[in-house]
């Protein structure tokens, strides 16, 4: 289990590299274009360029994202089908549907298991696992996690929604939270615990 | 508008400010000299709070500068004198933007203590840096404020020589600059929250750097604690950016744009930093980490200096 959370950090790892340098050549090739050229057709040329490089991986990214979740409530056997069956159901409906409709549904799924997984943490139940110990640090990795699945499920499905921008700022108050509970997991704990004390002072 | 009144307010901000960043320029390299001396390290607290005072000194006399912007150059209509607008403008536009990361770095460097000596120093020596790249390259009481006084002359020569026709027009383009610029909401959250960011990103670069030489665990968890701080405050600044887009940019070529992809690239770059550092005990990966770390860093300096050469929507130098 261990050996399979680490190989999926290092394929997202691996990903965002690789996001990050064809994003460097679509740098330099937009930076030494000709002036004006953003309304010329090679401007269209070049958004579908750099959406046929990025969106692959970018769609590989939402996979490895898609398959982190289940493992916090599923292991060995059981982890290998769930994963198994979701990518063959998005696999499916990308054929039939499109990609964006197999991509939806991967985050959909996803993003119900993070609040079954958000729920069950904030319950302390045992079936849960986690890399790393702690409540907070937990339901922060948890939170940052359901606000990223939000977020992408907004941006690529719900783009022309009258609601897209309220979601959006849903995912941001979950992206943020998220951030201050896992980053600051010992701060927050510790000063709990400091007002707890106090009050039993109190008392 | 009471022109003359905001060309004082320009000149004074320019003749006071200018010596107060050359002052703190100086006392930055102060630091570097200070830190190399055993008897003068003990007083090196002192030095960057006078460095901070100074900054901020010169910081409060731009405030000063935009709420003169505010009181004097009102937006009148010209044929009944009703004002419907006041320029708000947020202290980190134009070339403020690097003097507020400068003084933002000030502050970090303050809380940089407990660390050895010869670490400190080539912490501290960002201030110099970023204060001479300040003065050399965007000095905000040089001309302060340029394309905004260019602005406010054009509409004060239409205001005194044109037609009401004309007058109507540039006042009514003003207006819109005013309410989907100057004064949005987003200019005065998106903009601040990055170069709080940077100027954390900043500090937390060099430990990523000693880590890569000297591999120490003090080191990682100095780089870690830093860029875990602003890739917070990074990750919010860049969203908050995202609303103001869809608006601002709708049916314009914005995504791909060169500013946003290096802007991307850098995000994903402090995410897989911090990814990384989940399993750090694996063997190797302390050096992919503080590899990663001087990488994103890198890619925050190519980000800012994206907005003054890459061409595109997102640049002021763009094309």
């Amino acid at each position: 289990m261990k050996h399979f959370n680490f190989i999926l950090i290092l394929i997202t790892v691996a990903l965002l590299g690789i996001i990050g340098v064809i994003f460097i050549i679509g740098t330099i090739y937009g930076s030494v274009q000709e002036p004006n050229w953003t309304e010329t057709l090679l401007y269209q040329q070049y958004l579908d360029n750099m959406n046929l490089g990025v969106i692959p991986f970018v769609i590989a990214l939402l996979a490895v994202l898609g398959l982190c979740i289940p493992k916090r409530l599923f292991s060995g056997k059981d982890l290998l089908i769930i994963n198994g069956a979701l990518v063959a159901i998005t696999l499916i409906l990308a054929l039939a549907l499109g990609t964006k409709f197999g991509l939806g549904f991967l985050l959909a799924v996803g993003g119900l298991i993070q609040v079954v997984v958000i729920v069950l943490t904030s319950f302390g139940s045992k079936r849960v696992s986690f890399e790393k110990t702690g409540f907070f640090v937990q339901m922060g990795s948890a939170i940052i996690h359901l606000g990223f699945v939000i977020f992408l499920f907004d941006f690529m499905i719900l783009a022309d929604d009258p609601n897209h921008l309220t979601v959006f700022w849903i995912a941001t108050a979950f992206i943020t939270v998220g951030m201050i509970f896992s980053f600051y997991s010992r701060e927050i704990s510790k000063a709990l615990q400091r007002r707890n004390r106090q009050q039993l002072e109190e008392i | 508008m009471d022109i003359s009144s905001y060309f004082s307010a320009r000149e004074l901000v320019e003749s006071l400010g200018q010596p107060m960043l050359i002052l703190a320029f100086i006392l930055s390299i102060g630091l570097l000299l200070f830190g190399l001396h055993p008897k003068l390290q003990g007083r090196i607290q002192w030095l960057l709070l006078a460095i901070f005072l100074v900054l901020l000194a010169g910081y409060g006399l731009l405030a000063w500068f935009h709420i003169q912007i505010y009181n004097f150059l009102p937006l009148k209509d010209p044929s009944s004198g009703t004002i419907f607008g006041r320029y708000m403008i947020p202290p980190w536009i134009e070339n403020e933007k690097l003097y507020f990361w400068s003084l933002l770095t000030s502050v970090w460097l303050l809380l940089v203590r407990k660390r050895p000596v010869q670490f400190r120093v080539v912490v501290y020596s960002s201030l110099p840096i970023l204060l001479f790249l300040t003065l050399a390259t965007s000095n905000p009481f040089q001309e302060p404020l340029g394309s905004f006084n260019q602005q406010i002359l054009g509409i004060e020569q239409v205001l005194n020589t044109q037609d009401a026709k004309t007058q109507g027009l540039v006042l009514y383009q003003a207006s819109q600059m005013l309410k989907g610029f100057y004064n949005s909401a987003y200019m005065w959250m998106h903009p601040p929250l990055l170069f709080f960011s940077y100027s954390v990103f900043v500090i937390g670069f060099f430990g990523s750097l000693f880590m890569l030489f000297k591999r120490e665990k003090e080191y990682d968890e100095f780089a870690y604690n830093w860029a875990k701080a602003g890739y917070t405050v990074l990750t919010l600044g860049l969203l908050i950016g995202y609303p103001w887009t869809v608006q601002a940019w709708k049916g314009q070529p914005w995504w791909f744009s060169p500013k946003v992809n290096v802007t991307i690239m850098m995000w994903v770059l402090y995410t897989a930093f911090l990814h990384t550092r989940v399993y750090l005990n694996r063997k190797g990966m302390w050096r992919t980490t503080a590899i990663l770390g001087v990488l994103s860093f890198s890619a925050v300096v190519v980000t800012y200096l994206g907005t003054y050469v890459l061409p595109g929507i997102h640049s002021v130098g763009g094309r």
